[in-house]
C-alpha cells in the first residue's frame, strides 16, 4: 500500500542551474517558474531561488530550483550548493563558443562537489537565435553523449523545450528512486508530516 | 575593430583544409566580423568562419550550391565605412577594373570586396579600395592553376582603416603587409 | 546642514552625524556631502580647487592611458594584429575580454529606470580629450554596429532587396550619442585596469551606479560636469573599504564576506532570537540572501531613491560599514511575523524579493539605529569614553 500513501505525499527535488555568466540561466528559470521572459534581467549575485510544483506519474513534486551566479568569483559560494542537489542543469549559450568550451570545467565542478548520484543535464540555450548560432546541435549532443547525460536545446525567449527539460530531469530523478521505493523505503522529503526540521536547505534534500 | 576578408575556400573538393599557419592566427576572440566573397562550397567552410567571429556575411559564388540563401551582392556598413561584396564571376570581363568600378558605383560603397580569381589583389583607385583577399585555402583555380593561400584583415576606426594583407609563402612563412586607407571627405 | 557646509573648514564628524538622518533630495547637497564623507573632497575648502583639479586631471590621464593610447598605438604600430607574440594587440584583445564582461552588466544596470539608457549630459568627448571618440569602447566589442543590405537576382531576373540591422533599432543613433551606461562602463574599465588585483567583479556596477546617478544629477553644472571623474574617486573610496567582499581569496578571512555574514547572524541571534531560530531550523544559510544584501550594500533590494537615502546613513557611519549589519538585522526583525509563520520556500522567496514587502526605508534606518544604540548603551557606552580618553592620552604621549 506504499504506493497509495505516496500519492498524497509531496516529493521535494532540489535542482541547480549552473553555467557561464550571461548564458540565460535566470531567463530559463523565469520562463519555467513564471512563464515570462524579460531581456532586462540584472546579473545574479550569489544565488537566486524559485519553487515550482509539477505533477509527474501521479505524484506532486515540489521543485526547489537554485539559480547561481556564473562569474568565477562566485564559485566558492555556489559550489556549496552542489552537495544537496538532486539534479543539475548545466547551461551554455549556442551563440557563445566560450560558454560551450567551459562545459568540461563545469562538469569537473559537478564531479568534485555534487553527490555521486546527481542527475545531470546539458542545456544549449538561445536556440531561437539561429542566425547567430555558433555551436551546432550535433556538437551539443556529442558532448552530452560522451558524458552520459541528456541534452536539450532551449529558448527561454520563444519558450522552446524549457518545460520539457525540467520535467525530464525531474522524471529521471523520480525513476532513479523507484527501486528504493519498491523496497518500502520512503523517498523524498515528506513535507506534510514527520520531520519538520528537514524541510529544505542543502543537505536535507531527498535523503533522510 | 577587426574585420576578416576571405574568399574562395573550395573546401573540401579542391583543398582539404585551411593551412595550419593560418588556423593558428585565426582564433576566436579577436575578430568581430567576417566577410566572405563566395565559393565556400561546404558547411565545413562556413563553420570554420563562424568559429572565428559570430557575425559572418557571405555572398554566393559560382560554385556555391544554388539552394544556399546567400545573396549575389551585399553591402555592409561598419563604422563609417560601407563595404560592398560580390563574388565576381558575374562581372564581365572577368576581373576588369572598369567592370568592378561599375559594380562599386552601383552599390555606392567605399570598399569593394570580391573574389573569383584566387589571387590576392588590392587597388586604391580614386579614393576607393578594391580588395580581392585571394583564396584562404590556396585552392587551385577552375583551370587547375596552383595558388598561394591568402586573406586580408581590416582594422576599422570610424572613417579610416588599416588593411593587412596576409600571404603564405612557399617557405611556409606568413607575410603581412599593412596599408593605410582613409575615406575621402564627401565634400572633397 | 547648510550651516555645516558653509564653514571654511567643515567639521566632518558633525556632517556625518547630520547626514545619518538623510540629505535633502533636491539641490546639490547630497552630491557634495557624499564627496566629503567619502573623502573624495578635503574638509578644508581652500584645498578644494587644487584637489579637484588634480583628481580630474588624473582621471583623464587614466582614460588616455588605458583607452586612447592603446588604440592609437595599435593603429600606428604596423605589426600584425593576429600574431600571438605579445605585441600591443595582445593587450588590446585581453582588454576586450574584460570590456565585454563589463558591458554586459553596464547595459543591464537598473532596467526599471530610464536614466542609464539616456544620453549622458557630459559625454567623454567634452572633457577628456579631443581624440576620444564617442562609442570608442562599445565599438571595440559590440556586434551591434553593423547594418547590411543585400540583393539577389531571382530566377525571373527581378532583384530582391532586403535590409537588416544587427541589434537594436536605435543602433545608428547609439554610436553617435553616449549614454549614461557607457560612462559607467568606462569608469569600471578604468577601475579594473588600475586595480589588477580585483579587476571587475559582477556587482561593482551596482555600487558605482547610484553614486554616478547622484553626482551626475547635481543641478549645479560646475559640479555635474565633472560627475564622471568625481564618481571615480568616490567609488574608489567605497571599494577600498568593501573590496574584500568582492575578492574570492578573501572569503574566508576575517574581513571577508563570510565573516561579515556570520557577524550579522550573531547580531540577529542577540536581537531577535526567534527569527534567528527559524532561519537556523529551516537551514536558511546567511549566504542565501545576506551575500547579495551585503556585497551590494542592499542596492538590489530596494528602489534607487531608497538605496540612495539608505546610503546617506551607511556612508556616514564612522565605523564604515558596521551599521550595514544592523540594517540587515533591522530588515529581518521588521518582517519577523512573516518569517516566523513561513516555511522554507516562502521565507526564501521573501528574503530574495524584499522590495515588495519592506517598510519605508526610514523605518528600517530608525530600527537599525535603535538596535545599534541598544548595543552601544549595553556594552560599550562607558568604554567608549574611556577609550577615547586613553587614545587622547596616547596621542599626547606620542607627541
Amino acid at each position: 500500500m506504499i504506493h497509495e500513501s505516496l500519492l498524497h505525499h509531496d516529493l521535494l527535488f532540489k535542482l541547480l542551474l549552473i553555467g557561464d555568466s550571461g548564458v540565460g540561466k535566470t531567463c530559463v528559470l523565469f520562463r519555467f517558474s513564471d512563464d515570462t521572459f524579460n531581456t532586462t534581467f540584472i546579473s545574479t549575485i550569489g544565488i537566486d531561488f524559485k519553487i515550482k510544483t509539477v505533477e509527474l506519474q501521479g505524484k506532486k513534486i515540489k521543485l526547489q530550483i537554485w539559480d547561481t551566479a556564473g562569474q568565477e568569483r562566485f564559485h566558492t559560494i555556489t559550489t556549496s550548493y552542489y552537495r544537496g542537489a538532486n539534479g543539475i542543469l548545466l547551461v551554455y549559450d549556442i551563440t557563445q563558443p566560450k560558454t560551450f568550451d567551459n562545459i568540461s570545467k563545469w562538469l569537473r565542478n559537478i564531479n568534485e562537489h555534487a553527490s555521486e548520484d546527481v542527475e545531470r543535464m546539458l542545456i544549449g540555450n538561445k536556440c531561437d537565435m539561429e542566425d547567430k548560432r555558433l555551436i551546432s546541435e550535433e556538437r551539443g549532443k556529442k558532448v552530452a553523449e560522451e558524458n552520459g547525460i541528456k541534452f536539450f536545446e532551449t529558448s527561454a525567449k520563444e519558450n522552446i523545450n524549457i518545460e520539457l527539460a525540467f520535467n525530464t530531469l525531474a522524471e529521471d530523478i523520480l525513476n532513479k528512486q523507484r527501486p528504493i521505493e519498491d523496497n518500502n523505503v520512503a523517498t523524498g522529503v515528506n513535507l506534510q508530516g514527520g520531520n519538520q526540521s528537514s524541510s529544505g536547505g542543502p543537505g536535507s534534500c531527498c535523503k533522510l | 575593430m577587426l574585420v576578416l576578408l576571405v574568399s574562395d575556400l573550395h573546401m573540401p573538393e579542391r583543398s582539404p583544409n585551411v593551412p595550419k599557419k593560418f588556423r593558428e592566427l585565426l582564433v576566436p576572440g579577436k575578430i568581430q566580423h567576417v566577410l566572405c566573397s563566395g565559393n565556400l562550397t561546404s558547411r565545413t567552410s562556413l563553420d570554420f568562419l563562424r568559429n572565428i567571429a559570430g557575425d559572418v556575411h557571405v555572398v554566393r559564388g559560382d560554385c556555391d550550391r544554388s539552394e544556399t540563401s546567400w545573396p549575389d551582392e551585399k553591402v555592409v556598413r561598419i563604422g563609417n565605412l560601407s563595404i560592398g561584396m560580390i563574388h565576381g564571376h558575374q562581372v564581365f570581363p572577368n576581373n576588369s577594373q572598369k567592370a568592378l568600378e561599375a559594380v562599386r558605383r552601383s552599390l555606392q560603397v567605399d570598399i569593394l570586396v570580391h573574389g573569383s580569381t584566387h589571387e590576392q589583389k588590392v587597388d586604391e583607385i580614386d579614393g576607393n579600395l578594391f580588395i580581392n583577399p585571394g583564396s584562404l585555402t590556396g585552392a587551385s583555380t577552375s583551370s587547375g592553376d596552383k595558388c598561394q593561400p591568402a586573406f586580408a584583415l581590416l582594422d576599422i576606426n570610424g572613417s579610416a582603416c588599416t588593411l593587412y594583407r596576409y600571404k603564405l609563402g612557399s617557405d611556409n612563412k606568413v607575410d603581412v603587409q599593412p596599408l593605410e586607407f582613409k575615406k575621402r571627405c564627401p565634400a572633397a | 546642514m547648510d550651516e555645516i557646509l558653509s564653514a571654511e573648514s567643515i567639521d566632518l564628524e558633525e556632517l556625518k552625524q547630520k547626514t545619518f538622518f538623510g540629505c535633502p533630495d533636491n539641490g546639490s547637497t547630497r552630491a557634495l556631502v557624499w564627496r566629503l564623507i567619502l573623502s573624495a573632497l578635503p574638509v578644508n575648502k581652500a584645498e578644494w580647487e587644487k584637489t579637484l583639479e588634480s583628481q580630474r586631471v588624473n582621471y583623464s590621464t587614466f582614460v588616455k592611458e588605458f583607452i586612447i593610447r592603446p588604440d592609437e598605438e595599435k593603429n600606428s604600430a604596423s605589426n600584425d594584429p593576429l600574431s600571438n607574440t605579445g605585441n600591443t594587440w595582445d593587450e588590446y584583445f585581453k582588454d576586450n575580454d574584460l570590456l565585454s564582461q563589463i558591458e554586459k552588466d553596464a547595459r543591464r544596470l537598473y532596467p526599471d529606470i530610464s536614466f542609464f539608457s539616456e544620453p549622458a549630459k557630459y559625454p567623454a568627448v567634452d572633457f577628456i580629450h579631443e581624440s576620444y571618440k564617442t562609442g570608442m569602447l562599445k565599438m571595440r566589442i559590440s556586434k551591434r554596429n553593423v547594418t547590411s543590405s543585400q540583393s539577389a537576382k531571382s530566377r525571373n531576373g527581378t532583384i530582391l532587396m532586403t535590409e537588416s540591422t544587427n541589434g537594436d533599432e536605435d543602433d545608428d543613433q547609439e554610436c553617435k550619442v553616449e549614454k549614461n551606461w557607457e560612462v559607467v562602463e568606462r569608469l569600471l574599465f578604468v577601475y579594473a585596469k588600475l586595480n589588477q588585483g580585483t579587476k571587475y567583479i559582477q556587482g561593482m556596477n551596482e555600487i558605482i551606479g547610484p553614486i554616478y546617478f547622484v553626482l551626475s544629477q547635481d543641478p549645479d553644472l560646475e559640479w555635474s560636469r565633472n560627475a564622471e571623474a568625481d564618481t571615480f574617486y568616490c567609488f574608489t573610496q567605497v571599494m577600498s573599504e568593501i573590496r574584500d567582499n568582492f575578492i574570492q581569496s578573501m572569503d574566508e578571512s576575517t574581513s571577508g564576506i563570510h565573516a561579515l555574514m556570520a557577524q550579522t547572524f550573531t547580531l540577529l541571534k542577540k536581537h531577535d532570537y526567534s527569527v534567528w531560530q527559524v532561519l537556523n531550523d529551516q537551514e536558511i544559510r546567511p549566504q542565501f540572501f545576506l551575500f547579495r544584501w551585503m556585497t551590494l550594500l542592499l542596492s538590489q533590494e530596494m528602489r534607487i531613491p531608497d538605496t540612495i537615502r539608505l546610503w546617506d546613513s551607511l556612508f556616514s557611519d564612522s565605523r564604515r560599514f558596521e551599521f550595514l549589519k544592523y540594517v540587515c538585522v533591522a530588515i529581518l526583525t521588521l518582517i519577523r511575523e512573516d518569517l516566523i509563520s513561513g516555511d522554507f520556500g516562502f521565507n526564501m522567496k521573501l528574503l530574495q524579493n524584499t522590495s515588495d514587502v519592506l517598510p519605508d526605508v526610514l523605518i528600517i534606518i530608525r530600527k537599525a539605529d535603535e538596535l545599534r544604540q541598544k548595543d552601544l548603551r549595553k556594552n560599550s557606552g562607558p568604554h567608549i569614553q574611556l577609550l577615547s580618553k586613553a587614545q587622547l592620552a596616547h596621542s599626547n604621549f606620542s607627541r
